[in-house]
């Protein structure tokens, strides 16, 4: 069984919502994905099916009142309206239910002509009667017997810990539900609280009782007995819903070009030689769109980034109507400039001072406060440890303690290279500091800025010096931890894959991938793997683009890694010096782009 | 004769294809997102996800309460006042350029109304204090400055702040947040060795930010609650009342 639908349009306005398990609606749910669809408009989609429809798994904000699921949804145009169904998990069969579910929305929606209500609140109200009644009887007439017998068995959709347990002691005692419940929801407490009213704390018990039924193969018999008195009045309507639909099919496409003609003969001369107004479609596009694909590949845009940026361009004007007084290569232009601005700009607010702020604010049992840690990774000589080095230098001046790691332990030199950083920026924080000389507690560096250091090995010493790095700085009182890590080779296995341990011991707050704005259309693939690398539940935080001094207004490589993982890029690097760090300005990115 | 006759038949046919067109470009300019180009007084809502705005707009432009979900693209009426239009930005991170460009370029913007929610904790209130901080710099910068009402949206919820508390709790989180700006790394610019202020970001900075009050600004500033729940949103209809 799916869990919800909801028809609603851009400007989130819900027309209407179905929750299937019978509990009250819950927006959170299709709010979680509207975020996701708005924060990574290219990422995470995979088509099933006949493709009609998109899917994705949709993650939650870790307050949200749901738990993570999956979307399949259809955007109609003209006007533009979602159809969303969720559900708990793929499964062949979940799958199939959502997409006939989706189908048959679709259909009625369609063939009782609702788009024409949506003006009035009144009117459509009056209208989504039917469509429910309709929508309802095709479900359980049609498609939940079908899936049922398709699957053979009930989908998997238990996920709430009360039905799985219910499940293997094969109980159907309400009140036994209560106490294993609350034994699972807190679990670890092991609290024993026999008989409480358990409508308060489970609100999937409804469900449940229900849903337990058709586990067995000879309740499929009973389950269809037991609604056999509406099967006979659902034959009935479902007779009519079919006509409804059949007649749909045929007279759906007159209309439009009906209206269309109408207007061209009375505007068309006027419209395409002295004003704006005309409709622009696909083809007026083409030309255009070729010539400014040309442009952003030549700036080392990779193609399925400008395919998806042309293809933004499409859905934005094709259907709209040309502005007065201004040619379609403007509008085209402007039009792009935002899809640009839109894919570049952050869907987070990142106010890095504020959250170091916040963590090494809160001192934990012992009084002592947390280190704020960082983490820098990306292919060989980026300019991972130069970028390091500049960001100590932003926090320094903001008067924390830093103590920069050399968890390179493979390339030789490495930790001399960043001892180097090390000296250079103490000798800025104190004119005083000597070159070369230890701090009070024996290390390089002074007061201010320190280096941890434990020499050359492998991918288990990286993660012991981390871990060894972080006691330290806790309890040396330093407010920031930078690691520095070994530039890798981004599509081999065995130097990413311990990439994942590295974060999962270190725990660091932020992980930033360096990558160099030189690199062209390698790096979608680049951002790809970096960002998988530390597997399902962590992601990068943020880019840093190094070397935008060099490549001019070839500012591509920001657009594609921005495109292939919808992580936000904070900083540019733009030299050599540790004052060359700047916050992106996506303004400024856009129009080196589109110069 | 035959001239006369011509002439006229002409002028009527010019004026009325005129009147048509004219009619049809009114009618036909559908393209919603350039709100910066039409040139009406406007009254913008703004402020966080999910704290109610498009609620709001449906209740005062239908007199109903519906459901809503996220926005992606804004929610316009055009004539909610004679010739006024009420706009309802999405609250999401990533579409808030939108906003700050069309307060930027759009002359006739009179008032914003900043939704936001009663019920966050005050030591929560850095985000919606962040976001209006964003606004300020651009409002701030306008040669006729924007009057802003805050809406405490949700009072109806015994879990909500009374909008004085909420006033000082922002004027504090803001003083903060300036502080910060100044501390931040600069924007890149054209000349990237250059390292000048981006130009958006200096109207705010002038006010002394040790003890931010909305009073130091140029456009007014309201703090008032309401519940677009309970219906109870008389105050902030009589404030925009009030600014036209
Ligand atoms: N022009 C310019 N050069 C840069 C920038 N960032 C780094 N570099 C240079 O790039 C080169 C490599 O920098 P590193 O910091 O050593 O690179 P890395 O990623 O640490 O290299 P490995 O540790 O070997 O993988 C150095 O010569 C840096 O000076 C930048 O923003 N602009
Ligand atoms: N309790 C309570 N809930 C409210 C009130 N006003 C709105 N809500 C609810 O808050 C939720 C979010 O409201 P929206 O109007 O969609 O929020 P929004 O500001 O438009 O959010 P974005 O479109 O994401 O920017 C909806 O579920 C509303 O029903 C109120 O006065 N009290
Ligand atoms: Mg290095
Ligand atoms: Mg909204």
């Amino acid at each position: 069984m799916f869990e919800q639908l909801a028809i609603f349009n851009p400007q989130g306005q819900v027309f209407y919502e179905f929750n299937c398990q019978g509990k009250k609606f819950n927006e959170t749910q299709i709010n979680a994905f509207v975020s996701q669809l708005i924060v990574s408009p290219a990422t995470k989609k995979d088509s099933i099916g006949s493709g009609r429809h998109t899917v994705v798994n949709v993650s939650v904000p870790e307050k949200a009142n749901c738990r993570p699921f999956t979307a399949m949804f259809h955007v109609s145009k003209q006007p533009e309206l979602y159809f969303v169904i969720t559900y708990v998990e793929q499964t062949i069969q979940l799958n199939k239910e959502a997409e006939e579910t989706l189908d048959a929305a679709l259909g009625l929606w369609n063939s009782l002509d609702l788009k024409e209500y949506l003006g009035s609140w009144d009117d459509l109200d009056e209208h989504l009667v039917k469509f429910d009644k309709y929508l309802r009887t095709v479900y359980e007439e049609n498609i939940k017997s079908v899936i049922k017998e398709f699957s053979g068995e009930d989908s998997p959709r238990e996920q709430s810990p009360v039905t799985r347990q219910n499940k293997k002691s094969g109980k159907k005692n309400v009140k036994s539900q209560v106490s294993q419940g609350r034994k699972w929801d807190r679990a670890g407490m092991m609290e024993d609280v026999g008989d409480i009213d358990m409508s308060n704390l489970d609100f999937s018990s409804e469900v449940n009782n229900e849903d337990s039924q058709p586990t067995y193969k000879n309740d499929l018999s009973i389950d269809k007995k037991s609604f056999g008195s509406r099967s006979e009045k659902g034959e009935f309507l479902i007779k009519e819903i079919d006509d409804l639909l059949a007649n749909q099919k045929e007279t759906s496409g007159n209309k439009e070009t009906e209206k269309n003609t109408y207007v061209n003969n009375a505007f068309g001369f006027l419209q395409k030689h002295l004003l704006g107004n005309k409709t622009i479609t696909e083809n007026d596009l083409t030309s255009v769109l070729n010539k400014l694909r040309k442009q952003l590949i030549s700036k080392n845009v990779a193609p399925e980034a400008a395919d998806y940026l042309t293809d933004q361009v499409k859905s934005d004007l094709i259907g709209s109507k040309t502005a007065n007084w201004t040619t379609l290569e403007n509008t085209t232009k402007e039009s792009l400039s935002k899809a640009l601005t839109e894919i570049l700009t952050p869907g987070v607010s990142v106010d890095l001072l504020h959250e170091i702020q916040k963590k090494i604010g809160a001192k934990d049992s012992d009084g002592k406060k947390q280190p704020y840690v960082f983490s820098v990774v990306g292919v060989n000589g980026v300019g991972k440890s130069t970028n390091l080095s500049k960001l100590a230098f932003w926090l320094l001046q903001n008067n924390f303690r830093v103590l920069i790691v050399a968890c390179d332990t493979f390339r030789s030199g490495a930790v001399e290279q960043l001892r180097v950083h090390v000296e250079n920026l103490a000798e800025l924080m104190d004119e005083s500091h000597v070159r070369g000389s230890k701090n009070r507690r024996g290390k390089s560096g002074n007061d201010y800025v320190e280096l941890f250091e434990a020499g050359y090995g492998g991918s288990d010493l990286v993660t012991k010096i981390a871990k060894q790095a972080i006691k330290y700085a806790r309890d040396e009182d330093f407010d920031i931890v930078l690691m520095d890590t070994a530039g890798r080779r981004h599509n081999d296995p065995t130097l990413m894959s311990p990439l994942k341990s590295f974060a999962e011991q270190a725990k660091p707050d932020k992980i930033i991938m360096v990558g160099e704005a030189l690199v062209g259309t390698d790096s979608v693939q680049q951002a790809t793997n970096f960002n998988n690398a530390f597997g399902r539940v962590r992601n990068l935080d943020f880019f840093i683009i190094s070397k935008c001094d060099t490549v001019g207004d070839m500012l591509g490589t920001m657009v594609n890694m921005v495109y292939a993982t919808s992580i936000p890029i904070l900083f540019v690097g733009v030299g050599q010096t540790y004052t060359d760090l700047r916050t992106l300005s996506v303004n400024w990115a856009v129009n080196k782009l589109m110069s | 004769m035959d001239s006369k006759v011509l002439i006229a038949g002409l002028i009527v046919v010019l004026t009325t294809l005129s009147l048509l067109l004219f009619q049809y470009i009114r009618r036909g300019n559908a393209n919603p997102i350039k709100v910066s180009q039409s040139n009406t007084p406007a009254v913008l809502l703004a402020g966080p996800s999910g704290s109610g705005k498009t609620a709001l707009f449906t209740l005062i432009t239908t007199g109903s309460i519906r459901n809503t979900v996220t926005s992606q693209q804004i929610n316009i009426e055009r004539n909610f006042r004679p010739s006024v239009s009420l706009i309802d930005y999405p609250g999401s991170t990533k579409l808030h350029y939108k906003l700050i460009e069309d307060i930027k370029n759009n002359d006739r913007i009179k008032v914003i109304v900043f939704v936001m929610d009663a019920t966050t904790d005050p030591k929560e209130l850095d985000t919606t204090a962040e976001f209006l901080v964003d606004i300020l710099n651009v409002s701030e910068a306008k040669s006729e400055p924007i009057d802003i009402l805050i809406a405490c949206n949700r009072s109806e919820s015994f879990t909500a702040r009374p909008p004085l508390k909420i006033k000082e709790a922002l004027e504090k989180e803001i003083g903060k947040i300036i502080q910060r700006k100044k501390k931040s790394l600069g924007k890149v610019s054209k000349d990237i060795d250059e390292d000048v202020e981006d130009q958006d970001d200096v109207a705010l900075f002038n006010v002394n930010t040790e003890n931010f009050k909305f009073s130091m600004l140029e456009g007014s500033v309201d703090v008032v609650a309401g519940s677009v729940h309970k219906r109870n949103i008389g105050k902030w209809e009589e404030w925009i009342e009030n600014h036209f």
